[in-house]
């Protein structure tokens, strides 16, 4: 263990602690909290990088990592569906979606499904997949955290991950200061410098990309193809599709990512947001999938791949650098983390017990339901990852896969079919989870060649398309959901010229101006 | 019902001369000459929340504006108000009750403080003050297409339906 990296790794905390002291220290003079909670945005580029680092788990340094340590460049298929994967979601589910929910009245994206898709067994299918998963996937960050501690520190890992657990659970208790939109901004620079820093030593420690390939093709010339290790995932366009398509469109089903939709205001704001990120990703995803690629020569008999990245830092960066990579991972872990813990929480309490359990339930039972929710994760996490810690790739994978099984067109026709009804909705969630959870359980992606998320998404699809056709009569779609959304499907015949300076969020004003001196002429 | 006598608005920053202005720089073609200033309501709820945070207790204002016609809220900025008497037909009355504004002001306060402190911990909320008022805005006719123009921002959005010789009639100069 060096004392420089850890030192640097403890100054990292300072800072953002200092920030989060130095904003309340204004917040108590100028009101800046009274400012964050304004309705005001922190500017497009604090957005996206703020949004970008809750986004980036400690899958990009562990799982991306140990995906291309072993299976080389058939690894780049997951970062190519992830680097677009915002764009394609904000193109098209964003705007409509951020209109229906306005008209329905709807905050959170589960109330959002609901009114949609008018059940109380929406609500409850719903919130449970998402307490479920997102358990899952809090999973996964309490591994890569207590793997990243014990390599830092030098402690046995049961205790590191019992430090990370701790770290995560009490930050989650205790958080809730606003400045945590600059401190995410920060986590996600020092996340990007980390990542790209450690990119070029790798790159440069090899003389070059080329001399890279010629020492991977010596030891294996099956790693450079897109194919996979002994090019085991030739010609199997069904698996590649669903490595595509996990971190493009399965996004898409995430409750906490779909929600951000709703919660955009100026379409100009999500513009030069929606492009920041885009560059952000274009600099960060690919990076530790190919730092995984070059440790495959860097260190080519390491126990666990999933410490390739962590083992590069330490071999190439000086002791300083390598804090401060050791510092990225843990913001990634770290911002993910309580961000997942937060919206399970809040999930069980409002959607599952308030709903369900006690209608009647005071703001103080809610919060005890959601931290005796936090703590039973923590828990159950905890042991999980002691006695038999499963990949973090597998973990993220099998959780993302399922989510946008189950999700994915469910949001989709939300805004785009007429005739996606109720029983379409609940049948298509219910088809793509079971498909994906079983298609993983049995392991029939090998035989079949079709990866689960792939097979989740067509039997979620192909069920929402069939059920709600065969039930149309029987439970037809509401007048006022038409209505809605056809409402939510109007594009405002702008003049080009005005479009650049026009303001959506005056819609509702607009509407009724509009109504009002069409009263008067009449 | 439309109000009338002396109405809470928010003090205008854009004037008529500056909306113009604006629709002038949006491109309307002919440039606008005149336009209209309609006063639109809102429920305006300020709350004061307290919350326990891993730094210590934070306590900050919330001020929450709920669309009186629509009931859409949104959190707000302090504003200043001033006393206006408008004629009654540039108003825009409230169709929403207080009571059901308030009920889903605290709802979305409630929801944007989560939301933003990202803690499992629930603020306390305190309501300080509350009453309707009502926000400018300018409709400027131009020769293509009629722009409605924030008096307070100046932000701008062209009305769908009312080009500009339908403006003409309802426009007062």
């Amino acid at each position: 263990v060096s004392p420089t990296v850890v030192t640097f790794l403890v100054l990292y905390y300072v800072v953002v602690l200092a920030i989060g002291v130095w904003a309340m220290r204004r917040g108590a003079g100028e009101d800046l909290e009274g400012y964050l909670l304004g309705g005001r945005n922190v500017g497009p580029l604090v957005t996206a990088l703020t949004l970008q680092s809750t986004s980036m788990s400690g899958y990009m340094f562990l799982g991306a990592g140990a995906l291309s340590y072993s299976q080389g460049y058939w690894a780049l298929w997951y970062a190519g569906g992830d680097v677009g994967g915002g764009v394609l979601n904000l193109s098209f589910i964003g705007r409509r979606m951020r209109k229906l929910s306005r008209i329905m009245g709807s905050l959170t994206c589960i109330e959002y499904l609901e009114s949609r898709y008018p059940s109380p067994a929406t609500r409850l299918i719903a919130a449970g997949l998402t307490v479920f998963l997102l358990s899952f996937y809090v999973l996964a960050q309490f591994i890569a955290g207590g793997k990243g501690m014990a390599l830092v520190t030098g402690l046995p890992y049961p205790v590191a991950l019992f430090i990370a657990v701790a770290i995560i659970i009490v930050y989650t208790f205790l958080g809730g200061y606003l400045a945590v939109a600059y401190t995410d901004f920060f986590q996600s620079l020092v996340m990007l410098v980390g990542v790209v820093w450690i990119l070029v030593a790798s790159v440069a420690h090899l003389g070059g990309l080329t001399r890279a390939h010629a020492a991977i093709a010596a030891i294996d010339p099956t790693l450079l193809s897109v194919w996979g290790k002994d090019l085991g995932h030739q010609g199997q366009w069904g698996i590649v599709l669903g490595a595509v398509l996990v971190f493009s469109i399965g996004y898409m089903g995430w409750p906490h990512v779909v929600t951000r939709h709703m919660a955009m205001k100026r379409p100009a704001t999500a513009r030069w947001a929606g492009a920041w990120a885009t560059m952000w990703n274009l600099l960060f995803v690919p990076a530790p999938y190919v730092v995984g690629i070059m440790a495959i020569v860097i260190l080519p008999h390491l126990e666990d791949p999933e410490l390739a990245i962590f083992r590069v830092a330490q071999t190439l960066l000086p002791a300083a650098a390598t804090g401060i990579v050791m510092a990225a991972i843990m913001a990634a872990i770290m911002s993910t983390a309580d961000s997942l813990l937060l919206q399970t929480g809040s999930v069980a309490s409002r959607d599952l017990y308030q709903r369900f359990v006690s209608p009647r339930a005071t703001e103080r039972q809610m919060v005890l339901v959601s931290r005796g929710l936090v703590l039973a994760i923590g828990v159950v996490g905890y042991v999980v990852a002691l006695v038999q810690p499963p990949a973090v790739f597998d973990v993220v994978i099998f959780t993302t896969s399922v989510l946008g099984s189950a999700f994915v067109p469910a949001f989709f026709c939300a805004v785009w079919w007429r005739k996606a009804n109720t029983p379409g909705a609940i049948a298509s969630m219910i088809a793509g989870a079971v498909t994906a959870v079983g298609w993983e359980w049995a392991k029939l992606a090998e035989s079949t060649t079709l990866h689960p998320m792939a097979a989740g998404i067509l039997a979620s699809t192909i069920t929402l398309l069939a059920v709600s056709l065969l039930t149309a009569k029987a439970r037809p779609v509401a007048p006022h959901i038409l209505a809605a959304m056809d409402e939510a499907a109007k594009v405002r015949r702008i003049p080009r010229r005005m479009l650049a300076m026009a303001d959506f969020a005056l819609s509702p004003e607009a509407d009724e101006i509009e109504s009002f001196l069409g009263k008067e002429q009449r | 019902v439309t109000p009338t006598g002396a109405l809470s608005c928010m003090r205008a920053s854009i004037d008529e001369a500056g909306a113009i202005e604006i629709a002038g720089r949006a491109g309307t073609s002919p440039p606008p000459r005149a336009g209209r200033r309609l006063h639109y309501p809102y429920y305006r709820f300020l709350f004061r929340s307290t919350a326990s945070t891993l730094l210590g207790e934070s306590t900050s204002h919330v001020c929450c504006l709920v669309d009186a016609r629509t009931g859409l809220a949104a959190t707000s900025d302090p504003f200043d108000t001033v006393t206006l008497h408008p004629p009654g037909e540039d108003v825009l009355g409230p169709t929403l009750g207080e009571a059901e504004a308030n009920a889903l002001a605290r709802r979305f306060v409630r929801h944007v403080i989560h939301a933003r402190r990202r803690s499992l911990a629930t603020p306390r909320i305190e309501p300080l003050d509350r009453g309707l008022v009502y926000k400018p805005f300018w409709v400027v006719a131009g020769g293509t297409a009629s722009l409605l123009v924030d008096g307070v921002t100046g932000a701008t959005l062209p009305l769908r339906g009312a080009a500009g010789p339908t403006l003409q009639t309802t426009r007062r100069s």
